[in-house]
């Protein structure tokens, strides 16, 4: 396991470059327009996506075929990904919170206080959606391989976003008060949204595990 | 009782469109090196999927160094001792050969990282390139020092040397003939390129079109399989149960005989002799003659 993780992120950091500069200017862009908020849920998002290229990369040298002849299973393979998965999100978070601090103390210095409580709702809502975004797709990508559902990890991803929006959009139809949702404890706001991670994940894990288990490699 | 086999597999058999893997039976002995040959197509690959549990399969048992081999399985230790080569390097391009050290350290139990170190030096593999940057004969020869440094009893090499040139090929079968050396060791080589059969291996394996043709020690196959040129009327002097497969032409008659030996002695020679007017000129057969001629044959 710890080989496999090991060699994801060796991989990663080959393409460090390409990354570092695609962040650089994403950094850029949020200090000129002055939406630190953007710049985090873009971290939070290119850490949920990397899984997603370590397993195109494991595609495209047939590097999954290779390692199933080493004393490696089709459980242990598919649970690297998922742990790769929560330390690049992770990793994705406390960039995010990283470069948030530095942009509201130095640039834009509107704030006192390290990030309100809206803000951290915005950041934590888009770790539970790249998530389970990644959750949804992480099955089909080892049922029919990472090229081929790359567009259904975006469409996946946008699916969830106007699914979210959707629902929105009819409560407030039906006259329903969305701000009730600002009324909900931080503490327990956060306990859901990290328990349907928990929970997507998981579900996700078992249905992967299953469909590697008759896979031909 | 332990077995004396390294690979056993009984009744194999994979049904894709247009391509059938017929009930394929087959025993490696330890300590030899086994050439599987065939045509692109023939069902190498299928076979040696299957022999690593890379696929699942309808019908058939094999055993892998004692090991029970089922697709999907989660005890997989057996495979500490099995070295695997395909024909192309699987790392990930980015990575760096002395990040590739590591990460085999991690993987494999037995790892032996002064075996790979002094293969990659004796190989002028360089620790920190990145795999992109290595030549197609490197990318293989760090393939192969991985294989080779983890103790490995059994090697398993799917087209290894295909796609390199013949200096690199000679590298690398000296490498296969170096770990032989051990008896306890084996060597399971499909190619197409059957010269690199010849010189290695002890058995070969033929297979065409999911058909296992036939099985037999390479020194023999060579030594008794002769191509006999003639015309088509004298032929059909030679016994059948002798003609392995003919080829025609509008100005020869070639036939694969099974045992040139048989056809220079009594009585056949006399009677051959009379009809051909002179000698039968009869020619060895190299395994590319052998897997043509079989072919044909089957077809």
């Amino acid at each position: 396991m710890k080989g496999l993780i090991l060699k994801d992120l060796y991989t990663l950091k080959g393409y460090g470059k390409q990354y570092f500069l695609v962040f650089a200017f994403m950094v850029l862009w949020a200090v000129f327009m002055k939406t630190p908020g953007f710049i985090t849920i873009y971290a939070v998002m290119m850490g949920s996506m990397l899984v997603v290229s370590t397993m195109s990369v494991d595609e495209s040298t047939s590097f999954e075929r290779y390692v199933l002849t080493m004393p490696i299973n089709t459980r242990t393979l598919v649970k690297s990904k998922y742990i790769l998965l929560l330390i690049t999100t992770l990793a994705g978070l406390l960039a995010s919170l990283a470069f948030y601090l530095i942009i509201t103390m130095t640039i834009i210095v509107k704030e006192n206080h390290f990030m309100p409580v809206d803000e951290w709702a915005g950041v934590l809502a888009a770790v539970t959606l790249f998530i389970v975004a990644d959750a949804i797709a992480l099955p089909f990508m080892f049922k029919l391989g990472a090229e081929k559902s790359r567009y259904l990890y975006i469409g996946i991803t946008l699916a969830i976003a106007l699914v979210i929006f959707g629902l929105a959009k009819l409560i407030q139809i039906a006259g329903g008060n969305l701000t009730a949702i600002e009324a909900i404890p931080a503490i327990v706001y956060s306990i859901v949204l990290v328990a349907i991670s928990v929970v997507a994940l998981l579900v996700s894990y078992a249905i992967s595990v299953n469909v590697t288990k008759n896979k031909e490699w | 009782m332990k077995s004396e086999n390294a690979i056993e597999v009984r009744n194999l058999t994979k049904r894709y469109a247009g391509f059938y893997l017929d009930h394929l039976s087959f025993q490696i002995p330890k300590g030899t090196i086994v050439g599987f040959v065939g045509e692109n197509g023939a069902g190498k690959s299928t076979t040696i999927k299957a022999l690593l549990g890379l696929m699942p399969v309808e019908e058939g048992e094999i055993e892998v160094l004692g090991h029970k081999v089922v697709p999907g399985e989660q005890e997989v230790s057996y495979r500490e001792q099995v070295g695997v080569v395909f024909d192309e390097c699987n790392f990930p391009k980015e990575l760096k050969v002395q990040d590739i050290c590591k990460i085999m350290n991690n993987i494999y139990h037995t790892w032996e990282e002064e075996t790979f170190l002094g293969y990659l030096m004796r190989f002028e593999v360089p620790l920190e390139k990145k795999v992109k940057e290595l030549s197609k004969g490197m990318k293989m020869k760090l393939s192969i020092a991985t294989a080779l440094s983890h103790g490995s009893k059994l090697l398993i090499l799917d087209e290894a040397t295909s796609g390199l040139d013949p200096i690199v090929r000679n590298e690398i079968l000296d490498i296969f003939r170096e770990f032989i050396e051990d008896e306890q060791h084996t060597i399971f080589f499909s190619s197409h390129i059957t010269s690199d059969i010849e010189k290695i291996a002890d058995y070969v394996m033929l297979i065409h079109k999911g058909k296992l043709l036939l099985t037999e020690n390479k020194d023999e196959l060579l030594y008794h399989y002769g191509i006999v040129r003639c015309t088509k009327e004298q032929a059909n002097f030679i016994p059948d149960e002798l003609v392995v497969g003919k080829e025609e032409n509008q100005f020869e008659t070639s036939v694969l005989v099974k045992d040139k030996q048989l056809l220079q002695q009594e009585p056949l020679v006399s009677r051959l002799e009379s009809e051909f007017k002179s000698k039968p000129v009869i020619d060895k057969a190299n395994i590319e003659d052998i897997l043509l001629y079989l072919g044909k044959e089957k077809l």
